[in-house]
Formats: structure tokens, sequence, C-alpha cells
């Protein structure tokens, strides 16, 4: 967990995709639903709601990178990553297919 | 080099736990085409601490159930067959193997990225419309041998990491300069002592061998490649292994089906690995 930053405590409806969870949500027994840590994601909020979940503590916004910052730090950063991931694959026909097809994917789905 | 023989590998392998019944069950299902779901369900329901634990992950919201589930059953009916003989057997297995976290091997690593080539393989089988039943299991055991090796040759297979992560090379090749002897060989072994469906036992022996692969076996050939290149194993170093071309060509996917591979793996993921946290 990032120090000196506060957690916040949002309604469902107020939270949104790419939020993390400060703290992990439970269910009506106690259980663990999500874990603390999770990146929220479209199914993940609607499975929520189905849960009947009213409120969810995330990181503060000061936490989260700015929509606009993310934006670009993150494709940079899967891009960086994959050229690690590939990194003995330089030449080889089937890698650099499979290569080029995941970052087609990353572009596209990086927010 | 310390070469580890076949043959002390069989030695160890018949002293290794054997699946609980239930796995065999299950794994004998794969094959089965007048499948009776309720005789199956039963036999689950006979083991306990399986039972509980499958219906604590299938009750967890990665699952998006509209409500909980209180038995074998109910939880088939939510979720399907299929859904819960994957959750039952990744249970069994993980909880059945012994463990090791020796020197550069890592456990969790180990196992997330078995769950990750198995969703992985799963979905490759949804778009081709054949192995469905069998390729999320032979995904989750691809690297079985891996785990043989390490649990019982921890000092040679100490050898192999330490020469894996002075190379920076695969595990495969590490393997094979540092023990002669490959996982894939050992796995295929453990499947075949463990009664596998012959073709599942192969797919595992040849997912490093497109040559001579089955169709099964390049199924798991790309599916590990696409569990490494999407990141999953949550591993620093991890590292696409080389990837056949004309796996892409034989088994005829396009680029659309695989982009539908990646979005439908990431999302199955995280579901998948909450057996490793129960």
């Amino acid at each position: 967990m990032t120090p000196n930053t506060s957690n916040q405590i949002l309604s469902l409806d107020d939270a949104s995709v790419g939020m993390s969870l400060a703290e992990p949500v439970l269910g009506s027994q106690g259980e663990v639903v999500l874990s603390q840590g999770i990146t929220l994601t479209e199914v993940l909020l609607n499975a929520l709601r189905r849960r009947g979940v009213m409120s969810l503590s995330v990181l503060a916004p000061d936490a989260q990178p700015s929509t606009e910052a993310r934006v670009g730090v993150d494709i940079k950063v899967h891009l960086a990553r994959l050229e690690r991931l590939f990194r003995q694959d330089t030449g080889q026909s089937g890698a650099a297919h499979l290569r080029a097809l995941v970052t087609q994917y990353r572009m596209e789905t990086t927010p | 080099m310390s070469g580890v023989t076949l043959d002390a590998v069989m030695g160890t392998i018949h002293k290794l736990p054997s699946l609980p019944t239930v796995v065999m069950d299950l794994l004998a299902s794969l094959t089965q085409e007048d499948l009776d779901i309720d005789v199956l369900s039963k036999k689950i329901t006979t083991d306990q601490v399986l039972t509980a634990k499958t219906l604590k992950v299938a009750n967890s919201t990665f699952y998006g159930m509209p409500r909980q589930v209180a038995t074998v059953t109910e939880a088939i009916s939510v979720l399907g067959f299929h859904t819960i003989r994957n959750l039952v057997t990744t249970t069994a297995m993980v909880n059945s193997m012994p463990a090791s976290n020796r020197g550069g091997f890592d456990m969790l690593h180990f196992w997330r990225h078995s769950i990750a080539t198995a969703v992985c393989a799963n979905a490759i089988a949804m778009e081709l419309g054949e192995h469905k039943s069998e390729a999320y299991t032979v995904g989750l055991l691809h690297d079985i041998g891996r785990l043989v090796l390490a649990t019982q040759f921890a000092v040679e297979y100490d050898n192999a990491m330490n020469y894996r992560a002075a190379h920076d090379c695969s595990s495969a090749v590490a393997e094979e300069i540092s023990m002669a002897l490959d996982h894939a060989v050992v796995g295929e072994a453990l499947a075949q002592h463990w009664k596998f469906p012959v073709a599942m036992q192969q797919a595992i022996g040849q997912h490093h061998q497109t040559a001579t692969a089955s169709p099964l076996g390049l199924v798991v050939h790309l599916a590990d490649a696409i569990a490494h290149a999407l990141d999953l194993s949550g591993n620093e170093d991890d590292l696409v292994p080389p990837v056949d071309i004309q796996v892409f060509t034989a088994l005829a996917l396009s680029d659309a089906a695989l982009l539908r591979v990646f979005k439908a793996s990431e999302n199955d993921f995280e579901a998948a690995c909450l057996v490793l946290s129960t």
C-alpha cells in the first residue's frame, strides 16, 4: 500500500473501472469476496452489484494515477514489459507473430 | 552437470502420493461420452475438504453468481459441469501435489503459470470447437514434470535453476543442459503412471516438440507461449519460449480468434487462481 495516502469509502455507484481496492470486500458472512489490491473492472462491478454490495474502500484519488497520466504510462509500461518477455526471440517468426498480436491487444485494451 | 536418468525419475514417480479418487473419476470423465453428472457430483461430495474449497471459490464474486450456492449439484446447475470439473481438478491438484520453494523454483509462480496455460488452452479449444473437455486439464498439468524434478531431485534442480538464472534461458533448456532431461518427458511419465487418457499423456510430453505433436499438443504449445506473453504468472523474470510459426496455420486460428483468446484468458484467469488462496 502507498504510504501517506488515505483510503476512500465509496458507494458502489460511485466506484468506477480502474480503481484499486484499498481493503477487501466482504460478503454477508464475513467471507472475502474480492481481495485488497484488485483493480475494478466492469465484470467485477456488475458482480458486486448483483451481490448487493453497497460500498467499498478504494485507494484515494491522490494514490491513483490520473487518467491522463495513466494512459501514456500504461501503454509504455506494457510495451517495455513485452520487450522484456520476448527478449530471447529476436527474429524467431512464431514469437514475432505472437508478439505483434499481443502488442495490438495491449494497444486496443489499454484505456 | 549431474544428469538424472529417466529410470531414477520412474522410481520416484511410483513413490508420489496417488491422485485423489475423485480426480481419477473426473479425468476418466474427460473422454466419456455418456456422462452421468449426478453420479460425478455425488463422488465430488464424498470428499468433504474438496467440496468445501470448491464451494468457497464458486461463491466468490469472480464467478459472478447471482446467489450463494450450498451444494455441488447447485454449483453445477449455475456454473455448468465444465467449469466445476475444472475447478475441482485444479483444487485437488494444487492440494495433493508435493510443494517446493527451494532455490530458483517458486511454487506460486509455478501454479499461476499452470492455471494461466489451462485457461488459455481452454479458450483456444472453445475457438476451435475441439478438445473442449480435456484442453484445460492438459494445460494445467503441462509442466507437472517440473514439480516432480523440483521436489524429488531438489539438488539437481537447484543447479538447473542456477544455470537458468545465470544464462537467462528457458527452464527446458536449463534442464536439458544441466540434468540431461526435459520436464515434458517427466510429465508424460507421470501422466502415464496416473493412467491419463493416452492423448493427454502425449500432449503433455509433446508440448515442446511441435513437429511430432498431436493437435492437442499444439494447443498446449501455443497456450503455454500465450500464458507467458500475457505475463500472467507474476514472475518478474518470465520469458516467452520459442513458438513454432506452423502452429498458427496448423490450428487455423485467425488473428481475430487469437485476440479473443487473449481476452478470454485474462477474464478467466484471476477467478481460476482463487483456488491458490483458499
